[in-house]
């Protein structure tokens, strides 16, 4: 697929852009402060991980990016930059038409309940770019397209949701994210449903596309070590705030802040021999967040300085959320 | 009585009678399909499997909620009868079960209280007994102080703290072995391990047997002595953890270790060797192997006609695969 249709604002720098979003809910008991302040920046081709504890603002940090916003809503600012363009300005009408599913797509969490029962699985792939007035002929045409590249049997297209494994399904809603060429995908939990050998593969589908297609990947999960599969850089979140951006060459080796340490010791490996810890402690509760470092209570490196929040310090290519990092 | 034995089944199988039109037999579903293991007391196994490899009717069996279709079940020197209530009964007293999901597990409008006083009432606990039965299973399970958790709902507990009361549900009634399916698996990383310690502590002081069901070995792997490796209603392999994760010899296991990734950076760039296809019917199994569909060092005219027994390759490691029909030749 070497010519990729409409993208006509296609420029060098980072395909995606994201500066200080911020993202509160309205609830009974108060101000939910989901996303707090996050920025960075995704290479053209790279992929990225968001990793964190469940309740830590992964999915909403992604909904913020899409503007797939509920009506509880208390604060929505910051900016996202779409290939230099900022996109935060545009009419919710424009950013439905030009960025949501054309630029941006999104493999939601439990996928596998989000294809509709009654309708054939080829006309929902299809459907986005009918949508967009590409003529049904075409929009078929490019359908088959992506079900071979997602590794779906073209045959599979005239048959219902029912019909199809886990596995198939799973492809089928990943085949619905990529027909309208998107810029960035943006995969919410998309295997933790599926069983480890179908999870393999579709992570192996997953990389090869990525491969073929030089498109990115955001991917949400609170499983690590699968996250390791995809991860040319790593974010890992603590309540609603971003604390730690590393490459994952190194992240996985070395992680720098107090948290991604612990986060990393406590997951079970199969094939190294390390007994897994766990963090001891509950996240804070996001409408009445402390003050000061937010990890703190938990932290094991704990010191004076952590009462006052800390800002994002830069050490080497990677930027930290800690005090311990002050001096670069 | 074996008393180092607490469980044993011997070629157990439990099926499901598919029936058409509501009266016509039409086959059954295999679900467990000929399973023989032994579990001694203080011992913790794990069974390993895909979804649809039967491990949870396995886990039903043993609970007395599904019918031995055929095979025995001896259970604490019982031969258990599941036609006979008092049996079935005495069963379930004497094993605890700790669900996946723990919130769907609890009602949620009853308190932590009122939870755990169920099965006391209903197994005629005596009043006295009963609150103090209370108190030391929450102190167990480390949901202190105990007043405080009393009188909470579930919806007020973390998801750690849920897990907990489950399990402090499962040893209210003193049992012998507990069993649990995916007990972790709804769980975030950085509170599993904290639960498979506390079950493993538990395992210790009482001497229980404990059989846990998951499809991720890796969490599980530093709480328990022995892994099955189950595959289309079969265990195809038995062996030591450790020598499971080491030394796979079946060549399903061989894959589905392999498939499990460990948090390292080099696997950005790498592809995994997967095989195509999928677990086969449970109504209609492939004949021979059931895993010859997709195996990669299947042997015509061997692996797709007959069914392979077990072999012991290595000292007390149990594979069901014709590889292993000249011993310890293929590795």
């Amino acid at each position: 697929m070497a010519e990729r249709g409409r993208s006509p604002d296609r420029t060098e720098g980072p395909v995606l852009k994201v500066e200080d979003l911020t993202l509160y809910f309205r609830s009974t008991a108060g101000v939910v402060q989901a996303v707090e302040g996050v920025s960075f920046e995704l290479v053209r081709g790279r992929s990225l991980t968001i990793i964190g504890e469940s309740g830590c603002g992964k999915t909403s940090l992604a909904r913020a990016i899409l503007r797939l916003l509920p009506k509880n809503v208390h604060t929505y600012r910051g900016r996202v930059f779409l290939n230099g363009v900022d996109v935060m300005k545009f009419g919710d009408e424009r950013f439905r038409k030009d960025v949501r599913w054309t630029r941006m797509s999104m493999v939601s969490q439990a996928a596998m309940n989000a294809l509709n029962p009654v309708v054939k699985v080829g006309y929902q792939v299809a459907e986005p770019l009918m949508l967009d007035h590409v003529g049904k002929k075409e929009a078929y045409r490019k359908a088959r397209e992506v079900f071979n590249l997602v590794g779906i049997p073209e045959a599979f297209m005239d048959r219902y949701a029912f019909e199809l494994s886990g596995g198939m399904r799973q492809r089928a809603i990943l085949a619905m994210a990529l027909i309208t060429d998107p810029d960035i995908v943006i995969l919410d939990e998309p295997t933790s449903a599926l069983d480890v050998l179908t999870q393999a593969n579709i992570m192996n589908t997953l990389k090869k596309i990525k491969q073929d297609l030089g498109l990115s990947f955001m991917l949400i999960t609170h499983d690590i070590a699968t996250s390791s599969e995809l991860a040319d850089e790593v974010i890992c979140m603590y309540a609603g705030q971003l604390v730690e951006h590393s490459d994952g060459q190194r992240f996985y080796r070395e992680p720098l802040h107090p948290y991604s340490q612990k986060l990393m010791a406590s997951v079970p490996t199969l094939h190294i021999e390390k007994k897994p810890e766990f963090i001891p402690g509950q996240p804070p509760s996001l409408i009445n967040p402390p003050t000061g470092c937010r990890f703190a209570a938990r932290c094991h490196r704990r010191f004076e300085r952590c009462d006052e929040e800390p800002p994002l310090f830069e050490h080497g290519e990677e930027t930290v959320k800690c005090w311990l990092y002050e001096t670069g | 009585m074996d008393n180092s034995k607490i469980l044993s089944l011997n070629g157990v199988r439990t099926y499901f009678e598919l029936k058409r039109w509501g009266f016509m037999h039409a086959g059954y579903v295999r679900a467990v399909d000929g399973v023989s293991f032994d579990l001694a007391r203080g011992e913790a196994v794990t069974i390993v499997g895909e979804s649809g490899s039967g491990k949870t009717t396995l886990l039903r069996t043993i609970l007395g909620l599904a019918k031995i279709t055929d095979g025995e079940m001896i259970f604490g020197g019982r031969n258990l009868d599941y036609n006979n209530s008092r049996d079935l009964t005495w069963l379930r007293w004497q094993v605890g079960f700790v669900q996946q999901d723990p919130y769907g597990a609890t009602a949620p409008f009853m308190s932590v209280h009122r939870i755990l006083s169920e099965p006391l009432i209903v197994n005629k606990v005596p009043k006295i007994e009963r609150e103090q039965r209370i108190r030391e299973a929450l102190d167990e399970v480390r949901l202190i102080p105990v007043d405080d958790f009393l009188h909470k709902y579930p919806h007020m507990l973390s998801g750690g703290q849920q897990q907990r009361l489950v399990v402090a549900r499962a040893l209210l009634l003193r049992p012998m072995l507990i069993v649990a399916d995916e007990p972790v698996s709804m769980l975030d990383a950085s509170v599993r391990v904290e639960v498979l310690e506390l079950m493993g502590k538990i395992q210790e002081t009482h001497n229980l047997g404990v059989i846990y069901i998951t499809h991720d070995l890796s969490s599980v792997r530093y709480f328990s002595q022995r892994a099955f490796v189950m595959y289309a209603a079969k265990l195809v392999e038995k062996a030591d953890v450790n020598e499971i994760v080491n030394n796979p010899q079946h060549p399903y296991t061989q894959v589905l270790l392999n498939a499990i990734p460990d948090p390292e950076p080099e696997n950005v760039g790498k592809f995994k060797e997967i095989p195509s296809g999928e677990p086969p019917s449970l109504i209609k199994p492939p004949p021979g192997c059931r895993f010859h569909p997709r195996c990669t060092r299947k042997i015509d005219g061997l692996c797709d006609t007959e069914e392979p027994p077990e072999f012991e390759p290595r000292p007390n490691h149990f594979v069901e695969c014709w590889l292993y029909k000249d011993g310890d030749r293929a590795a």
